[in-house]
């Protein structure tokens, strides 16, 4: 098991390249904040939670990971390399020129992607088949973590598959909620009431935890508690942008671009 | 059920399509467990009790939730099932078109996508239930294989040929019950191979799904005025059969009829190919039209639309 302070270091490194990636990508910019905000979620999952090896990346035995808020790929692409599927070359030119490592990731399962996103709300019912599908086969020991944001469960998609999980009863599936309270056009409170958002979970039957997203060991508790016969959902509470001052809470960092001397800023920042 | 005989023509014309598809995919089923029957709450409609209380672990029901059943089948897919994904034509390709579009066309995951009451059939439910987009929607889906089978044959051939096939596939299902024989014995089906029902030369006739019965008829119809159709079934929308096309363009006119509406879908598809040969025939396009028919029964919807025999008949006389 991984110290508080490997898996921080980890968050960090996996930030750095959020921003390094984001700086390279020059004009289009891109999806600055959801990535920051995931990423101590990402950094848990693969330091100390996922089963996984990035020698054998199709073992039928590997617990998956599926990023429904897809937009949020430059966080993947660096969790992916500190897990060893994506080098520090494909990091260098990844959201440049012809790379296969772009916006929105594509279905690559050898460098770690199990689906292609980037059409919000659908993630938790590829998870849901996923999981299912592991189960009819008799594979019972890998699990499926889904991640999804506050904002994307606007999508009505994502209560059709939740309610799926249940009823079919899938322990199986974790489903993490990055729950920055920001989405595109302004505060999710603002732009879409979700009521009781946890309550809405439970009431479909599924074992929830609220936590601090930013907090690794309280990550990594949540994560790791056996619940044995319920699908899992841990909403984390996150800081869209964190860890980068000028773009912490605030929407215009959706998606934005570092000029050189963000980046600079982005990076005292990081490494404070 | 599956077996090709002569009582099972008769018994899948009498059943219509939809009651063919439980009991065949029931026998599938029996030979590769792999395959999976996915549905979003219209199993009823497809005679699956049998499937289900046999093969209970092979039957996957969403819910109404044709979404998540594109998403559910994709995922199953993915971990190595074959699954055919079964529902209302309308809901599954136009309320779900970007989770087909994303799992099946982007990802090129191959679910099979069965759509019941393609076109008119369940038009006394309305607009809302006919599918009258679903092969314009579908045909431009990258990877996406598109049939319409013309009889109970047809479609029992078109589901076992798309068993082990790796790319999405919708196959879309037409007619009430009982449905026209087209095929009074067995013989070849290829996807992709178009299949001439009737020879002629004047005019070509190119049509799919229960509709070739009525096409069929026109065909003699107008073989009493002096006019010699041939008769080309397209199951295959998509890829289209090239060398069929070009077979028939010498023809004085060539015609298309569907239950669609008129953008997008076989005519289209033919337009298209012709728009860039050097032979062009003329054309004419019989279809639902451009706008939603108001809820009648089926066979007065075909009146309507223009799609019996002898209003096509009448519509082809006056074309030449």
């Amino acid at each position: 098991m991984k110290s508080r302070e490997e898996l921080e270091a980890l968050a960090r490194r996996i930030r750095l390249n959020i921003a390094q990636m984001t700086w390279q990508s020059g004009l289009k910019g891109a999806h600055l904040g959801g990535s920051m905000s995931v990423t101590d979620i990402l950094a848990v999952l693969y330091g100390d939670v996922l089963k996984y090896d990035s020698k054998n990346p199709l073992d039928p035995e590997r617990d998956r990971l599926i990023l429904s808020k897809a937009h949020a790929a430059v966080a993947l692409y660096a969790a992916l390399h500190e897990a060893g599927y994506l080098t520090k070359d494909d990091i260098d030119s990844a959201l440049q020129g012809d790379s296969p490592f772009f916006e929105h990731p594509m279905m690559d399962p050898v460098h770690g992607i199990e689906f292609s996103g980037g059409s919000l709300g659908q993630g938790l019912s590829l998870g849901m088949g996923t999981a299912l599908g592991l189960k009819k086969k008799g594979l019972l020991s890998p699990r499926i973590y889904v991640i999804v944001g506050d904002g994307e469960c606007d999508e009505g998609q994502v209560w059709e598959a939740a309610a799926a999980v249940t009823h079919f009863g899938l322990n199986n599936v974790t489903v993490i909620v990055d729950d920055n309270g920001l989405q595109f056009d302004g505060r999710k409170e603002d732009i879409l009431k979700s009521g009781d958002a946890a309550g809405r979970w439970k009431s479909l039957g599924f074992d929830v935890v609220t936590v601090d997203g930013h907090d690794v060991e309280a990550l990594r508790n949540a994560l790791r508690r056996e619940v044995p016969n319920r699908p899992k959902v841990i909403i984390a509470k996150t800081v869209k942008g964190k860890g980068v001052h000028f773009a912490e809470n605030d929407v215009t960092w959706h998606t934005g671009r570092l000029t050189d001397e963000l980046y600079q800023e982005a990076i005292r920042d990081i490494n404070d | 059920m599956i077996e090709i005989t002569k009582k099972n023509i008769r018994v899948w014309s009498m059943l219509g399509m939809r009651r063919i598809l439980g009991p065949a995919m029931k026998d599938i089923i029996e030979q590769d467990r792999k395959v999976l029957f996915a549905t979003a709450d219209t199993g009823r409609y497809y005679a699956y009790d049998d499937l289900l209380r046999t093969y209970p672990e092979n039957v996957v029901d969403v819910g109404i939730a044709e979404q998540n059943l594109i998403g559910a089948s994709a995922g199953l897919q993915n971990e190595g099932f074959n699954v055919y994904a079964v529902t209302y034509a309308t809901f599954l390709t136009s309320r779900a078109l970007d989770q087909i579009r994303v799992n099946l066309g982007y990802m090129g995951l191959g679910v099979k996508l069965i759509g019941e009451a393609g076109g008119m059939c369940d038009g006394n439910f309305s607009a809302t239930h006919m599918a009258l987009e679903d092969i314009s929607n579908t045909r431009n889906i990258p990877n996406m294989r598109v049939i319409t089978p013309a009889d109970g044959m047809e479609l029992v051939k078109t589901l076992i040929a798309l068993k082990d096939a790796a790319y999405p596939a919708y196959v879309r299902m037409t007619g009430r019950f009982p449905i026209p024989v087209i095929y009074r014995e067995d013989y070849n089906f290829e996807i992709g191979k178009a299949v001439t029902l009737r020879e002629g030369k004047d005019v070509a006739i190119l049509s799919n799904g229960t509709l070739l019965g009525d096409v069929l008829k026109t065909a003699e119809m107008l073989a009493e005025k002096g006019v010699d159709c041939k008769v080309i079934n397209l199951h295959t929308v998509k890829p289209l059969d090239e060398e069929a096309l070009r077979a028939v363009a010498g023809c004085k006119l060539v015609v298309t009829a569907e239950e669609h509406l008129l953008y997008g879908g076989i005519g289209s598809a033919v337009a298209e190919f012709y728009a860039q040969e050097p032979i062009r025939p003329r054309m004419l396009m019989l279809s639902v039209g451009t706008q939603y028919p108001k809820a009648q029964e089926y066979d007065d919807l075909l009146k309507t639309c223009g799609l019996t025999a002898p209003q096509m008949a009448e519509s082809i006389l006056t074309a030449l």
